[in-house]
């Protein structure tokens, strides 16, 4: 393998909180290779957003790094300076965020705003700035962008916003996209027109995506690679193909069921019982074992370190070997 | 068909914009947002029928409409051969509840959940005074939170758990027909089973009838035994569920279904979804309002006349070519304006 575009080792982010110190992230590690599509999935508070925006050294006031190893492209950004990583996040690293209406700026036309990394960042002349973002805004499917590079955002639809964000995002032409949520505030029929322009750039350029989303179908269909993220932690990894049809970790494995299946309809959902917990004070040992059908006692003892499963996949859970019989017994998804 | 439980009629539900007063000064008619337009449905007792579509298709207005919270502007609804008016008797609205969207604001703060409950009992005297108490234990249960909950007030609570609150709320007037508008988006994914899992079991406890308005297409496969699907203020196609998924006769619910993204990896939509961006409601296309979205709209034909509801009873489209050989697909219009 090539040296991964991104290397994130046992990275831990922590907010303090007057009742303690709150892990948000609790040691994720996990890679992106060039050109590579990684999914990192979970539902709300599982630090999914926070280790994203960690990359990039864009975590709240409160939060800070407090451990672990970034590496972007060979240059490790916990330990650059902020020229440095500004540097990153203006030419190899670009971010899309799940509400372009607030990620853009209002009161200045979109033309300009995709111009202005080419002025500033690549010197770039006005007028060659402009030819670029009309090329950027053709590249991502706006309609008329003579007209619409006069546009302000609030004069256009939530679809065609994302799409200008993600024309900023790619005027640096960056070699990793980072994408917080991009497409949950959109309509089914615009996130797949969205979902496919991603995929499309992912492919004709190259570019490596991280992928942030809740949304277990929206990872299937964009990434090759998944991380699944629990209570701050990263339970289990691998192939997006081999994760979907046969999880080996029971977080994983009860999402799954618990999310209607457009291809296969079911009686009846089953659910996870109880709660995420308070990441505060997380549960000893397996933070799932309190809500896990598989557990014993030795998961509420040490911490479960993450078990490798040979290529790139991984398991946080001493039982993994339960959810294979369960999937064997009954498949978790349509066709599997 | 028989007549359902609730039936609509021709309904119109239009806003008047703001800035209305500076078109009147210059002499100009206010503009209209047609939220539904015209729409006729019709629910039977007894089942859960899923309305679906993008965002501002009028899917939530027709809700709205529907539980008394929107006037109409023209057309009626009515329930069990009962014109339900603008303006409800207690009897009325009792019997035909909504759960909205956000749990986190949809409840009031400051109430417990025994105030909230309390509250609604006495007022619409569902029960004895002396009873008060026993019925919100008893509302509690059904939906599967226990009565230490009563003392609580919403901000304790996750958001699954207040969804289920707001449940008991609506189900505290013993109404029949319950309008749930996108119950569980605002849920994390696996909360959302167990309140669709709730939904599904009082349906069959209280023998409910349940309109559910969402927009994720797997949910409504998943609990509905029909589908209506709205596009722009308009019904375009019902069908009984597995009909509606698996023979799709409205080319706007193809491109619907194929923009699902799907479980199984790599199933990517094949097919185009839908191109564009929904038209605004306010000026909305003429003829067939999907012609500009449309991969076989002919011309003149489906610019200049609207096809309207066509086919069985029970599956109907609004498509010309919705029963018959349609022609081959092209570029639709908005993307020629493109290039």
């Amino acid at each position: 393998m090539s040296r991964p575009l991104l290397r994130v080792e046992g990275l831990r982010v922590e907010f303090n909180l007057a009742r303690g110190v709150l892990r948000a992230v609790d040691g994720a590690s996990f890679d992106v290779q060039p050109g590579e599509a990684l999914g990192i999935v979970g539902e709300s508070g599982s630090g999914k957003t926070m280790a994203l925006r960690a990359l990039v050294g864009l975590l709240p006031r409160t939060a800070r790094i407090a451990s672990g190893t970034v590496e972007i492209d060979g240059v490790d950004v916990t330990a650059a300076g902020e020229d440095e990583r500004r540097e990153l996040r203006g030419r190899t690293v670009a971010m899309i965020f799940q509400e372009p209406k607030t990620a853009l700026n209002p009161v200045m036309r979109v033309g300009e705003q995709i111009a202005e990394t080419p002025l500033v960042r690549l010197g770039l002349s006005r007028r060659a700035a402009r030819t670029r973002a009309l090329d950027l805004m053709r590249l991502v499917g706006i309609p008329d962008p003579t007209r619409r590079v006069e546009a302000y955002p609030h004069e256009l639809s939530g679809g065609m916003r994302q799409r200008v964000m993600i024309a900023i995002a790619l005027s640096a032409d960056p070699k990793l996209i980072l994408c917080d949520e991009p497409t949950t505030a959109l309509d089914v029929t615009i996130q797949d027109q969205i979902l496919k322009l991603l995929g499309a750039l992912q492919r004709d350029l190259g570019v490596s995506l991280v992928f942030v989303s809740h949304d277990l179908a929206v990872i299937a269909q964009t990434c090759t690679k998944v991380a699944v993220m629990y209570a701050g932690q990263v339970v289990e990894t691998g192939t997006v193909d081999a994760v979907f049809r046969e999880p080996r970790h029971p977080y994983t494995l009860g999402l799954l069921r618990s999310v209607p299946d457009f291809d296969m309809v079911r009686e009846h959902l089953s659910s996870i019982p109880g709660s995420p917990p308070d990441l505060a004070s997380p549960p000893a040992g397996c933070r799932f074992h309190p809500r896990c059908p598989f557990v014993q006692d030795d998961c509420r003892g040490a911490p479960i370190p993450l078990i490798e499963l040979g290529g790139v996949r991984a398991t946080r859970c001493l039982y993994h070997e339960r959810c294979a019989e369960d999937v064997r017994r009954e498949p978790v998804i349509a066709g599997a | 068909m028989p007549e359902g439980l609730l039936e609509v009629d021709g309904l119109h539900v239009q806003y008047e914009l703001r800035g209305g007063l500076a078109r009147r000064v210059r002499g100009l008619a206010p503009e209209v947002l047609r939220a539904v337009d015209g729409v006729d449905l019709s629910i039977a007792e007894g089942e859960t029928l899923g309305l679906v579509g993008e965002s501002g298709c009028g899917k939530s207005t027709l809700g709205r409409a529907i539980v008394g919270l929107e006037s109409p502007a023209a057309g009626s609804v009515r329930y069990r051969g009962e014109t339900l008016g603008a303006t409800r008797t207690r009897t009325q609205r009792r019997r035909v509840q909504m759960v909205f969207q956000d749990p986190y604001s949809s409840l009031n703060p400051r109430m417990t959940v025994r105030q909230t409950l309390a509250e609604l009992l006495r007022a619409h005297r569902m029960v004895p005074p002396a009873a008060i108490e026993a019925r919100c234990r008893e509302l509690l249960d059904l939906v599967g939170l226990g009565s230490r909950a009563l003392d609580a007030h919403p901000r304790q609570f996750s958001g699954g758990q207040r969804q289920r609150v707001a449940i008991a709320r609506a189900l505290a007037l013993e109404p029949e027909l319950l309008v749930a508008d996108e119950p569980v988006s605002a849920l994390d994914v696996s909360v959302q089973a167990t309140v669709l899992n709730l939904l599904d079991e009082l349906r069959e406890k209280l023998g409910l009838t349940v309109l559910l308005i969402a927009h994720n297409m797997a949910v409504v496969r998943h609990v509905s035994d029909r589908v209506a699907v709205m596009y722009l203020g308009r019904i375009v196609e019902t069908a009984p569920t597995g009909e509606l998924f698996t023979n799709p006769r409205h080319p706007y619910t193809k491109g619907l279904l194929t923009a699902v993204p799907r479980l199984v990896p790599g199933r990517a939509s094949v097919g185009a979804g839908v191109v564009g961006d929904p038209p605004s409601p306010v000026d909305p296309p003429s003829g067939c309002r999907f012609h500009p979205r449309c991969p076989i709209a002919q011309e003149p034909l489906c610019s200049t006349e609207d096809p309207g509801l066509t086919g069985r009873p029970e599956h109907l489209a609004a498509c010309h070519f919705a029963w018959r050989e349609p022609p081959p697909a092209h570029t639709p219009e908005v993307l020629q304006e493109a290039s």
